[in-house]
């Protein structure tokens, strides 16, 4: 074996595995010697689990000795964001109301990824709640950056996004409600995707937005990421807002290419929103001009509503949602909330049952401006993911910024499936992005433009420098 | 769209309904949030837009009933 053991996809390590080259617990072992190192700078874990994760990956050695192959995530470390309930291990929701939590069942995606055969690393940082931060006044310190350590990883799965880009393992799982799985992906320089509203089951993953709230992959690579999702998929009859629909092989179309797929750009999103960086711009209009190469038709879009209707309607919905959810908390102990956290989620007891009405009106309009009106005439939309690269970690946080450096929110709105995937660097070295949209549950159309992209440039093999 | 109102109005408006709501706000962060409140405010005059009552049959988010290329 000449590569790292991290520099594996989940499929080639699958490989070594499967042929004997190597053992699970090796690669378990060569994860926790990473975590053991790193974790003290970058704060990517919470909770660290190494005698489940040797447990994890004695059982698939065992298993694989005695003929039993579980499939790709057969003996592959992971991590599951703090807010993803774990038997018998605390989900603490990266705050000190949950500090103790244990829950006693798993939620559906860690069930899947156990059964699935994979290896359970331990408990990723978070914003608090999934909403507020980064944050120094809580019981556990923030992620940081993997390129720049003075700069944040992005959030709210913001030990999602840091893990993989160290390579302390090759997948994890997010949730995004306005961005959180896509910020870090674009932060830290790996693929983040949120699937299709309804795709993937919440259930024991704590709530910030019911309708908003989606739980999906931070992956080093458009293949890495498209084997997670397959895992996780499906109907669960227990979250109501569960598609009962099949699942699809994600696999299937990923070495498709693009030659005649028509790709539309939001550029009007971006092009002149405040605190969009040149470079940023640029290196979308960059890997646009790849795609293009590769034979896909690229127009931009010119008849789309403007950015801050999206972000309005997701902002008065993610409020009014996240304020039911704490409202009992914050009225009984305030002071446990982080500051910023509790001035986010504060803000949604202002809204008025109107307001929220009003919101899920526009919603339905803008889900139709996406579906039928755009994805109609294109097989999938480009957007930027972040506006610029990961800011200073320490910089100054208001409770309601006016701005967003993410353009992730209207697809949270829609529910469409959306990806980001990493597209160059900064010249302070951090990474840039953008998005890849699709129609609803068609992550495979989405999957296989990434890998298109992904398959002729060499981002995602570049790893920061430790 | 009604003008903005005045600042003082506005401050008043916060204030009543933070009475309201029962929450105690430690005074350090109340300037902060009070400005959040603006902005927020500010959102939603933007997702209010002209509409007569029977525009739609209901408010009802269901991705698959939004299907691309559909009437």
């Amino acid at each position: 074996m000449s590569k790292a053991i991290e520099a594996l996809s989940i499929s080639q390590l699958g490989k070594e595995l499967r042929a004997g080259a190597l053992t699970s617990v090796q690669a378990t072992e060569h994860a926790l010697a990473k975590i053991d190192n790193l974790n003290d700078v970058y704060s990517a874990f919470i909770t660290i689990t190494p005698e489940r994760a040797i447990v994890d990956a004695e059982r698939a050695d065992t298993e694989r000795a005695n003929g039993i192959d579980k499939g790709p995530m057969h003996g592959i470390p992971y991590g599951l964001k703090d807010i993803y309930d774990t038997a018998g291990i605390r989900t603490t929701c990266h705050s000190k109301l949950r500090q103790d939590v244990v829950p006693t069942e798993d939620s559906v995606c860690a069930d899947k990824l156990a059964s699935a055969g994979g290896v359970l690393l331990g408990k990723l940082s978070t914003h608090e709640f999934a909403f507020g931060g980064p944050s120094f006044d809580l019981p556990f310190s923030p992620a940081r950056n993997p390129w720049n350590p003075a700069h944040g990883p992005g959030g709210s799965s913001s030990g999602s996004g840091a893990g993989v880009a160290l390579g302390m393992m090759r997948t994890a799982l997010g949730s995004d409600t306005g961005g959180s799985i896509r910020g870090p992906a674009a932060y830290c320089g790996i693929v983040g995707l949120k699937p299709t509203y309804g795709l993937v089951s919440r259930r024991g993953v704590f709530p910030l937005s019911y309708t908003l709230d989606h739980c999906g992959p931070l992956s080093k690579t458009v293949e890495d990421c498209a084997i997670t999702l397959q895992i996780i998929a499906g109907h669960d009859p227990l979250d109501p807002a569960s598609a009962g629909r099949p699942v699809p092989d994600f696999a299937n179309d990923l070495h498709a290419g693009v030659k005649g797929l028509k790709v539309g750009v939001l550029k009007s999103f971006y092009e002149d929103a405040p605190g969009v960086s040149p470079e940023a711009i640029s290196a979308i209009d960059e890997a646009v001009k790849v795609l293009a190469d590769l034979g896909a038709s690229v127009d931009v879009v010119p008849d789309v509503s403007p950015f801050a209707l999206y972000n309005a309607c997701c902002r008065v919905i993610l409020l009014s949602e996240a304020y039911a959810i704490h409202e009992e908390d914050l009225k009984t102990r305030p002071q446990d909330f982080g500051q910023l956290t509790m001035e986010r989620i504060l803000l949604g007891g202002y809204l008025t049952g109107a307001d929220l009405v009003q919101a899920q009106r526009l919603r339905r309009e803008l889900s139709v401006e996406i579906n039928k009106n755009l994805l109609s005439r294109y097989d999938v939309l480009i957007a930027a993911s972040s506006l610029s690269p990961a800011p200073l970690i320490d910089e100054a946080q208001q409770s309601f910024p006016e701005t967003s450096p993410m353009q992730t929110t209207p697809f949270n709105v829609t529910g469409n499936p959306a990806m980001s995937i990493p597209i160059g660097f900064a010249e302070n070295g951090l990474p840039l992005s953008m998005q890849i949209i699709g129609p609803y549950f068609d992550e495979t159309m989405v999957l296989r433009v990434g890998q298109a992209y992904e398959s002729a440039t060499n981002w995602h093999e570049q790893w920061p420098q430790t | 769209m009604p003008p903005e109102d005045n600042s003082a109005t506005q401050r008043a408006q916060f204030d009543a309904m933070t009475a309201a709501l029962d929450i105690t706000i430690p005074e350090v962060g109340r300037d902060r949030i009070f400005e959040g409140y603006l902005g927020l405010r500010a959102m939603t005059r933007v997702v209010r837009r002209s509409r007569k009552a029977s525009a739609e049959p209901a408010g009802i988010f269901v991705p698959d009933t939004i299907i691309r290329g559909d009437a």
